[in-house]
């Protein structure tokens, strides 16, 4: 197909940025999963509100809020970077950029799964004398791997098509922030590059496809396992 | 409750009759989201000395994205596009009605700062000492409109590829965005277009590039081919008026 180095380098950024934002957002996703799932408290509906809040905001109010929030001249911003963290106009922005936003379909997935989880199987560990942390580890969460895989799969689907939020938290700027749909939307805007936007929008497809097909069989195998 | 809700529905309803009598037909306008303002106060000002009311539709966006979705036969009777590169596209694809092609407004080019920005070196020269830690946000040359001329500007400064050499652009998708970059800090300097500073109490001008450092900022206004009714002729008409010219230059456009 012959892309351009630029665009090789949007691929490669997107693919990047999405196995961080799953792998940075995954353990927390698990954590508020959990809580949302198997307990309750005093703000809870509050709390399952803030998570969901991405999914309903438009992404470009997102990202005004991520800048408003982790901006260069904010108190948590300054602070991250006197200990080295960055994010203004760094991929790393891109991928706090498509955490936030994926955070709630990962939460979602795995929360599912862990309300589908037999009670019974965590009351008997605990009859047994195991510990909450060690019902938690040994029971609840291998029994939940499915809806952490398609959790997983779908936080990555989800930052692969990011916009919004990201060109507002961090612009598009060339091998730095410039992930797949932003150079497609830069290739739509731009009179006679209609072939250019087909061939990645062909990549991104490719990307998606190929992402859904194996959670599929990883997923199934899972199924496999807690089944027999 | 049950009366509040009969009146709302009483006067919701007069409101539709209402406009129903006044509206002819409706004239869809696609215009560059940098003429947003202008263009509500354009139209507001036309229904004031018409004889007969005209009911507009406008739709404001990039001018990328306005020209495609015409091109794609969305229900616009006028374009006003942010470049003449998206007008000639329309032409070039027989969109554009014979003769209706005219200059809606001219703009200029400026230096922006944020508010936490030093604003008291000597712009232009020293606006890389300037940008320090900082960045400068400005329309992705390539597609933006407003991008493509300030590169060029830059460029005649001999500072672009100092700039871009040192990664201290950031690039966004329109005009609007960079302004908001450089109105909450994020980006520290920004170039976007006079009318758009105006805009903003937060942001300081701090240098207007040279005319000649740039190609021209020309906003084409045009009829849609086949789709000249009576009313958007009028319009078009309307804007070569003294009292029209007014407006645009009130905001900060220059009109040829």
């Amino acid at each position: 197909m012959g892309l351009s180095a630029g665009e090789l380098d949007a691929i490669r950024l997107s693919i990047q940025v999405g196995i961080w934002s799953v792998a940075a957002g995954l353990i927390p996703a698990i954590g508020l999963a959990y809580l949302l799932a198997r307990f309750s408290f005093r703000g809870k509906a509050v709390l399952d509100a803030f998570v969901h809040l991405p999914l309903v905001l438009p992404p470009v109010v997102t990202g005004y809020l991520l800048i408003i929030m982790l901006g260069r001249y904010t108190p948590l911003g300054s602070l991250l970077q006197s200990i080295g963290i960055k994010f203004a106009f760094n991929w790393k922005g891109a991928v706090i950029a498509s955490l936030v936003m994926s955070l709630p379909l990962m939460v979602r997935a795995v929360r599912i799964s862990i309300e589908a989880v037999d009670r019974s199987l965590e009351d008997a560990a605990r009859t047994l004398g195991a510990g909450s942390f060690r019902v938690f580890i040994t029971i609840t969460l291998p029994l939940s791997v499915p809806g952490i895989i398609s959790g997983g799969i779908l936080g990555f689907a989800r930052s692969l098509g990011e916009f919004g939020a990201t060109v507002t938290f961090v612009a598009n700027i060339p091998g730095e922030t410039q992930t797949l749909p932003l150079a497609l939307y830069a290739y739509t805007q731009t009179p006679g590059a209609e072939m250019m936007a087909a061939r990645l929008c062909a990549v991104s497809i490719t990307i998606a496809v190929a992402a859904l097909v194996i959670s599929e069989i990883i997923a199934r195998r899972a199924y496999g396992r807690i089944n027999r | 409750m049950k009366n509040l809700l009969r009146g709302l529905l009483a006067s919701a309803l007069l409101l539709l009759c209402g406009s129903a009598l006044y509206a002819q037909e409706k004239v869809y306008i696609y215009a560059a989201a940098s003429t947003k303002e202008v263009v509500k106060e354009l139209t507001d000002s036309y229904n004031k000395t018409a004889k007969v009311k005209t009911e507009f539709v406008t739709v404001f966006g990039s001018s990328g994205d306005l020209a495609r979705q015409i091109e794609a036969g969305a229900d616009a009777d006028i374009f006003i596009s942010a470049d003449t590169k998206w007008s000639k596209y329309l032409d070039e694809k027989k969109l554009v009605e014979k003769g209706t092609i005219s200059n809606f407004a001219s703009n200029a080019l400026v230096l922006i700062a944020s508010p936490k920005a030093k604003t008291n070196l000597k712009f232009p020269d020293q606006l890389l000492e300037a940008i320090g830690d900082g960045y400068l946000a400005m329309g992705d040359p390539k597609p933006v409109p407003a991008g493509k001329y300030g590169q060029e500007a830059l460029t005649y400064l001999k500072l672009w590829d100092k700039i871009s050499n040192a990664k201290k652009i950031a690039f966004y998708p329109d005009v609007r965005k960079t302004l908001n970059a450089v109105e909450t800090s994020q980006a520290d300097y920004g170039i976007v277009y006079k009318t758009d500073a105006q805009l903003s109490s937060a942001v300081k001008v701090v240098y207007t590039f040279k005319e000649k450092s740039h190609s021209p900022i020309d906003y084409p206004v045009l009829g849609i081919a086949g789709k000249s009714k009576g009313e958007s002729r009028a319009f078009l008409n309307f804007l070569k008026k003294k009292d029209a010219k007014k407006i645009r230059e009130k905001y900060g456009f220059v009109v040829k």
